[in-house]
């Protein structure tokens, strides 16, 4: 095979990766499996401190005592601010075969703090069944609590999926839901986190 | 219907296929005892499943040097990096030919369809510039924002497979738009109705591609072995060509050689020929390659 040949088939090799790997991503930050960070403890302030996006982990300010992440950030791409899942911005795929059943993930609930934390969760997406997933080996299902302390710069993760109702499917804003982390120990809330399902494409 | 070197081959597949299976135990949930000793040994709190020894995103992270931490941190990030290009110098992509379930999954269902419905690529298209691109692409991918480890990821389809035999359906319940055309390619397109099933394996694998840099990196230095051609002995039936599940068999000026960037020492090959011509030999000491002589004179 000549020479030329070879460099021409290892571009396209190179450019269907790039190029599937951009439209995975643009479904992965919108609609689809989306991922996103969670910090805690965000000081007392009921404020979010999480971003949207794989990558991760994300801090806005930084603990005296914590030195392994900068103030003001060190993620590559992502915002503060609410998880926002565009349901009208599925693939087309999605959107034919499956589109109501909705999977969010956080491989990145993260302890900013300088102390080790069990944390419970606690979400609440319009009184919806929840699936909740996780690869943690130490969580307690029933009482939703993680059975190791998460020390700090250390994380937990957590997938949930759950369907929305078709008949609600066609609004601008489907559904405004939460998700609470707390001290399991203290019962004090850690950090809160709005997750927004919505659809730009509702009539 | 199929080639008759199918019944040749039917005890080497045995084998083949117990490999695989081991594969499985070693490396996938429910069982994945590999995976639980590298989990103990590291402390690790996690769940143990394919996802744990990750085959593709340490191979994107070669081009990060700030997730070099994170794999040492978490070791099981460093069998696709270190421990499997490292076999495959000395003795070839072993992972890929006998353990992979991935890639067995494909191949051996792929035996069952009569290839008359299988696109055939062997001795066409040389894969291994495109998955070396691949593989390139992936990492540069994730310079400009791009995901393709997870999104196209056949592992996960094998795990999610394996799961559902064993009552647990949460991974195939969902279907994103990225995970369903990398299964149709995987399974399907590259899979099934390719011949040989290794399509996915022979154009998109960021594993396989390391490994076969690795071992076409030792026949180079004539480390270890490799499947080889002695073409004095090779009559140019072409028997091994049209069984080799990656394509890694082709003919120039007439005469058969085994690509190492290719080849993943399944040794199928190695069972159908009756010269004993294809063989797995040490590289050291190969005899210097002679033009074949004129047929009939064997």
């Amino acid at each position: 095979m000549k020479t030329t040949v070879k460099w021409a088939l290892a571009l396209l090799g190179l450019a269907f990766a790039v190029g599937f790997g951009l439209w995975a991503q643009s479904l992965f930050v919108k609609s689809e499996l989306v991922h996103f960070s969670v910090n805690f403890p965000s000081d007392g302030r009921a404020e979010t401190m999480s971003c949207c996006d794989l990558g991760g982990p994300w801090s806005r300010d930084r603990d005296p005592e914590w030195n392994d992440y900068a103030a003001g950030g060190v993620l590559a791409y992502g915002e503060e601010g609410a998880v926002v899942i565009d349901v009208g911005q599925q693939g087309l795929l999605k959107r034919f075969l499956q589109p109501n059943y909705i999977s969010i993930s956080t491989h990145w609930l993260r302890n900013v703090g300088t102390q080790p934390r069990q944390i419970r969760l606690a979400m609440e997406m319009c009184g919806w069944d929840l699936e909740w997933v996780t690869f943690e080996r130490d969580w307690d299902e029933v009482a939703k609590i993680s059975t190791r302390f998460i020390e700090p710069g250390d994380g937990y993760n957590m997938d949930w999926f759950f369907t929305i109702p078709a008949k609600e499917r066609n609004q601008t804003t489907i559904c405004e839901g939460q998700l609470d982390v707390y001290d399991a120990e203290t019962d004090d809330l850690l950090t809160e986190l709005p997750i927004k399902i919505v659809n730009s494409t509702a009539n | 219907m199929y080639p008759k070197a199918y019944r040749t081959l039917r005890r080497h597949w045995f084998y083949r296929i117990l490999a695989f299976l081991a594969g499985i135990v070693l490396l996938y949930a429910p069982f994945a005892l590999l995976t639980r000793l590298i989990l103990w040994a590291s402390g690790s709190p996690l769940l143990p499943d394919a996802h744990r020894i990750c085959m593709r995103m340490p191979v994107q992270w070669l081009a990060q040097p700030w997730m070099y931490g994170t794999m040492l941190e978490q070791p099981a990030y460093l069998v696709v990096i270190l421990v499997l290009p490292g076999i495959a110098l000395f003795a070839g992509p072993l992972f890929c030919g006998w353990l992979c379930p991935a890639g067995g999954l494909t191949e051996y269902l792929s035996r069952i369809v009569p290839p008359r419905f299988q696109i055939d690529l062997g001795g066409r298209v040389n894969p291994v510039p495109i998955r070396y691109g691949f593989t390139v692409g992936m990492m540069v991918a994730s310079f400009i924002g791009g995901n393709v480890c997870c999104s196209f990821c056949n592992f996960t389809h094998t795990q999610n497979i394996i799961s559902a035999v064993f009552g647990d359906f949460t991974g195939i319940a969902y279907w994103a738009s990225f995970s369903v055309v990398s299964f149709a390619l995987w399974f399907v397109v590259l899979g099934i109705f390719t011949k040989g099933g290794r399509g996915w394996c022979n154009f998109l694998c960021p594993a396989g591609a390391l490994q076969g840099l690795t071992h076409s990196l030792g026949r180079w230095l004539r480390l270890g072995r490799s499947v080889q051609i002695e073409r004095t002995r090779c009559s140019g039936c072409k028997e091994c060509l049209s069984l080799c599940p990656t394509w890694a068999i082709s003919e120039k000026e007439d005469v058969l050689e085994v690509n190492a960037h290719a080849c993943n020492v399944c040794m199928d090959c190695t069972q159908v020929c009756n010269r004993n011509a294809i063989a797995y030999r040490p590289n050291k000491g190969t005899a210097p390659q002679r033009a074949p002589e004129t047929a009939g004179a064997n």
